[in-house]
């Protein structure tokens, strides 16, 4: 079998280059027992996964990121990690991965087996297999390098009801750390502006820190992760299900002195940028001193801080007390952010 | 401001500068600016006439029909273009040349408490409507004066002389506005500038022609020229 | 954060509030109506709302917005030629990001890039003439955006091009100037503004000098103003010690930055580069003479409007439109009839929804559209 440096249509084909590749790259590169089988699916005993709960939980994201590497991570680890949270959020527990490439024809073989040896990494860590995949090839220019798309299912333990419309007026509003770390590292990566100090994602999987806050307060209300659109939109999806006014202390959202700084410069909201290992959690208020020790004693909580709680004010309204004696309104960002002139 | 550093302000904020230092070049400057938009004129009527030569003969030939007919023009407009009205109306009650029959042209602005009534109590989109509906008849004419096309007045009035069976035409600037677009103009003649002021010159050139060759054709009775 | 923390201490902002309301408290004995300052310039707007500035204020002093904001106030005219110019094939159009969103009759550029056109974002000029480089098959276009403070930049990049001999590059000039169009607001009949809230970063290249006419023959007070929030507090305190005292003349509270002479070498670049043009148009104010700057005869090769056919047209807003009275503050934001229904910065119908820096927009984003009141 010979190995080829760059993908090639042929890769994509159907035929034995794919082939070559499915086995060198994926199925090596992932390890796991259901894509060395070389079925077309994977499969799953129904009662096993009854075991473990009583909901089967599923999500798919796909990952467009520019540049593939950045600082504290990329897109595999990117990938993995967006899907792992998508579920834990819901309160499952991941256990299963699809991995669907659509790459562009050029890309080195050393650059996919990079990403995918990330992948298996961030897997690994999380606790979970990729068990099925797709591979297309795409013409120069009609991919910008590689996408990846996938798609996770994860058991939801019986008793536990998470949602966006569950929170009530005294409830209080919860972060695991570092607002803005991810979309600013971004924004550093792509070199447009040469900075002092390097900005590195977030990117990290949440389920296990989940895990511990259910495990102390199994009636949390609310609970995502703030990834495109950031905190913001978080707080206002919020607010909208629930029919609830919620109210922010800007002064008690931890921020990066770095992710400050560009930000300062470019004209950009911290509050609006993504995040990759951030989660905003609505916790009953006599749960809150209790839920913030367990998370602060867990790894990926660190920082967690309360920034503010939810109101009986106008309903879907985000409001940000501005520390500074004012109120504003934090509404969801129209449009991409795009950096002001003068 | 005076001094060395004085200069690049001066030239970014002229009516801070004061008294021009150099008045010979100021004059020569302010000549050369005359010159220069007395060309602009001449070229944008120039381009006019080349391009709508026809369409002003078939406009002359509707407003002779009208006379002809026993029928009388109404000329509307606002702001600048109401004083063309004004104007147009003046030229067709009040010739100008010896022998020429004065012939029935009404500006519709000219009664201040109609038009202030109206506006007031109704809308001021409405205070040409209402006097084509009180003098207006079959077979009578429109002739609207507009620079953007797009006043809500003159649509108006277009829509109603329209229903009563009357011919209309306008005079616009820019790409014509709704004026052009709505269908509504039988006559629509279209100053392809974006300067008000050049395009209101045309439109005076225009209508003195406009009365000109009507004259020209209600003088004729021989079938040939209609 | 050194030189931002400092501007935001909340001790400092209370002394300065609690000063605030007792000047105005004296003045407004006085007075039958409140007091109207003008910020000009949209960064000033911005700071305002995102530190809820207004609310910190007393009933009898009111901010208004002006049309300091260049994204805002480009006429949709401006854009149809941007576009224009994008769709050519042989064409690299680079822009400020604010710039990509404002709609023209038919698309905005952002939409113009969906459908194909090269559009590219820059953070400076310089960035457009490093592609200029980087593509000498191409026809790179820089679109020359915002007032007296970013002219400087501009300037100097067309010279660095001229320097190198880059023939692929041009500048499509839109830059407009601050101090005429104070004039014209101040000129409107209707306008009722006691006294001003200047752009500091406007006069960090022009000086104090050019606003002295406001204060000598209009008789309003002016305070050139740094950006952080205390700045905006301080100068408001040292425009209503004016009116106190019974003063009118201008004060420069952003020392820090502003050179009393401005920066000369920044002038002189603008004064090789540009000259005057007698009149441009701004959405929603109408045509300002004297207020925008083109490129001289010598330049001509770098300049887009005379490489390429601009056709310029003039797209009037819709009528409905009030934005030229919100700007003189004849009216509020909200009092304008179709404000947050129809026009929305989704679905912006003038000047001021546009850009987020535009006073309707921040009132809008900020919850005032929705207010019951």
């Amino acid at each position: 079998m010979s190995r080829e440096n760059t993908i090639t249509l042929a890769h994509g084909a159907g035929g034995k280059a794919m082939r070559d590749l499915i086995d060198q790259v994926f199925v090596e590169g992932f390890g796991s027992p259901e894509l060395a089988a070389l079925e077309d699916q994977a499969r799953f005993d129904l009662a096993a996964l009854a075991a473990n709960g009583d909901r089967l939980a599923m999500t798919t994201d796909s990952y467009v990121v520019d540049p593939l590497f950045f600082p504290g991570g990329d897109i595999g680890k990117l990938a993995v990690t967006g899907t792992v949270n998508d579920l834990a959020v819901g309160g499952a527990r991941p256990l299963y991965l699809s991995c669907g490439m659509i790459i562009e024809e050029g890309l080195p073989v050393a650059t996919l087996e990079r990403v995918v040896a990330s992948m298996k990494a961030t897997a690994d860590d999380a606790g979970v297999r990729i068990v099925t995949g797709d591979t297309k090839v795409v013409h120069k220019g009609a991919a910008d390098k590689l996408f990846i798309n996938t798609a996770g299912v994860g058991v939801i333990p019986a008793g536990i009801d998470i949602q966006a419309g569950n929170a009530r007026p005294g409830d209080v509003v919860i972060v695991n750390g570092f607002i803005g770390d991810h979309g600013a590292a971004i924004v550093d990566a792509r070199g447009e502006l040469a900075l002092e100090t390097t900005i590195e994602t977030d990117c990290q999987p949440l389920h296990g820190l989940v895990a511990t806050m259910l495990d102390t307060c199994p009636g949390l209300r609310c609970l995502r992760d703030a990834t495109r659109g950031g905190l913001a939109s978080v707080l206002n999806e919020f607010a909208a299900a629930s029919g609830v006014g919620i109210r922010i202390e800007h002064n008690a959202i931890p921020v990066r002195d770095e992710v400050r700084g560009i930000c300062e410069i470019l004209g950009l909201d911290p509050l609006h940028l993504a995040n990759e290992g951030k989660l905003v959690a609505v916790v009953p208020a006599a749960d809150a001193d209790t839920v913030l020790a367990a998370m602060q004693a867990h790894p990926a909580g660190r920082h967690s801080t309360a920034i503010g709680q939810v109101e009986t004010g106008q309903p879907g309204r985000v409001v940000l007390a501005t520390g500074f004696g004012g109120d504003r309104v934090l509404d969801m960002l129209v449009g991409e952010q795009l950096p002001r002139i003068c | 401001m005076s001094g060395e550093d004085a200069k690049p302000l001066d030239a970014l904020y002229p009516f801070l500068a004061g008294r021009p230092k150099d008045p010979a070049r100021e004059e020569a400057a302010l000549l050369a600016s005359i010159a220069r938009k007395a060309a602009d004129s001449v070229a944008a009527k120039q381009a006019f006439f080349a391009a709508n030569g026809e369409a002003l003969l078939a406009a002359a030939r509707a407003v002779a029909a009208v006379y002809r007919g026993g029928g009388k023009m109404f000329s509307i407009g606002n702001g600048g273009s109401s004083c063309d009205a004004a104007h147009f109306a003046v030229e067709f009650q009040h010739p100008v040349t010896a022998g020429r029959p004065a012939l029935p042209a009404h500006n519709l602005l000219v009664d201040t408490a109609f038009v202030s009534a109206v506006a007031n109590d109704v809308g001021y989109r409405h205070v040409y409507v209402r006097q084509l509906s009180a003098h207006g008849r079959e077979g009578d004419g429109l002739i609207a004066f507009s620079t953007s096309g797009n006043s809500d007045n003159l649509l108006a009035a277009f829509a109603k002389a329209k229903a009563m069976g009357m011919v209309t035409l306008g005079l616009a600037g820019g790409d014509g506005g709704e004026m052009r677009s709505s269908g509504l103009v039988d006559h629509c003649l279209v100053v392809e500038s974006d300067s008000i002021h050049r395009v209101q010159e045309v439109h005076v050139a225009c209508y003195h022609i406009l009365w000109d060759i009507t004259h020209t054709l209600l003088a004729d009775s021989r079938g040939e020229i209609q | 954060m050194k030189f931002v923390d400092e501007f935001r201490d909340t001790e400092k902002a209370r002394t300065l509030q609690k000063e605030i309301h007792a000047i105005v408290g004296r003045l407004a004995r006085g007075r039958s109506r409140p007091l109207q300052v003008m910020e000009f310039c949209g960064g000033h707007t911005h700071t305002i709302f995102r530190y809820g500035i207004e609310q910190m204020l007393p009933d009898g002093i009111e901010m208004v917005h002006g049309p300091g904001c260049p994204v805002c106030v480009l006429p949709m005219g401006r854009v149809d030629d941007c576009v224009a110019l994008a769709e050519r094939p042989e064409v690299i159009f680079t822009t400020f990001g604010d710039a990509m969103r404002v709609p023209g009759s038919k698309k905005s550029l952002l939409q113009a890039k969906a459908d194909g056109a090269d559009v590219r974002m820059v953070y400076s000029p310089l960035d457009a003439l490093a592609l200029a480089r980087a593509h000498p098959e191409r026809e790179v276009i820089f679109f020359g955006l915002g007032f007296e403070t970013t002219m400087p930049s501009t300037a100097l990049t067309v010279l660095q091009a001229r320097r190198e001999g880059i023939g692929n590059f041009s500048l499509f000039c839109n830059h407009i100037t601050t101090v005429p169009t104070i004039k014209a607001v101040l000129d409107s009949p209707d306008m009722a503004i006691d006294g001003f809230l200047a752009p500091g970063h406007v006069s960090m290249v022009i000086g104090e000098a050019p606003f002295q006419f406001i204060a000598r023959d209009y008789r309003k007070p002016l305070v050139i103003t740094g950006f952080e929030p205390l700045d905006i507090l301080q100068s408001l305190w040292m425009l209503l010690r004016q009116f106190d005292e019974g003063h009118c003349e201008v004060e420069n509270q952003y020392r820090r930055i502003v050179p009393p002479r401005g920066n000369a070498q920044a002038l002189a670049a603008i004064d090789e580069v540009f000259e005057i043009r007698e009149f441009f148009e701004w959405r929603g104010l109408g045509s300002i003479d004297h207020s925008g700057v083109k490129m001289r005869e010598a330049f001509a090769d770098y300049d887009a409007e005379r490489k390429f056919t601009v056709r310029n047209p003039k797209i009037a807003d819709p009528k409905s439109c009030q934005c030229g009275e919100v700007v003189k503050g004849v009216i509020k934001p909200w009092d304008c009839k179709i404000f947050g229904n129809p026009c929305t910065p989704e679905n912006p119908m003038g000047a001021l929804m546009v850009s987020s820096e535009g006073a309707c927009a921040a009132y809008f984003n900020h919850g005032y559209g929705r207010r019951s009141a």
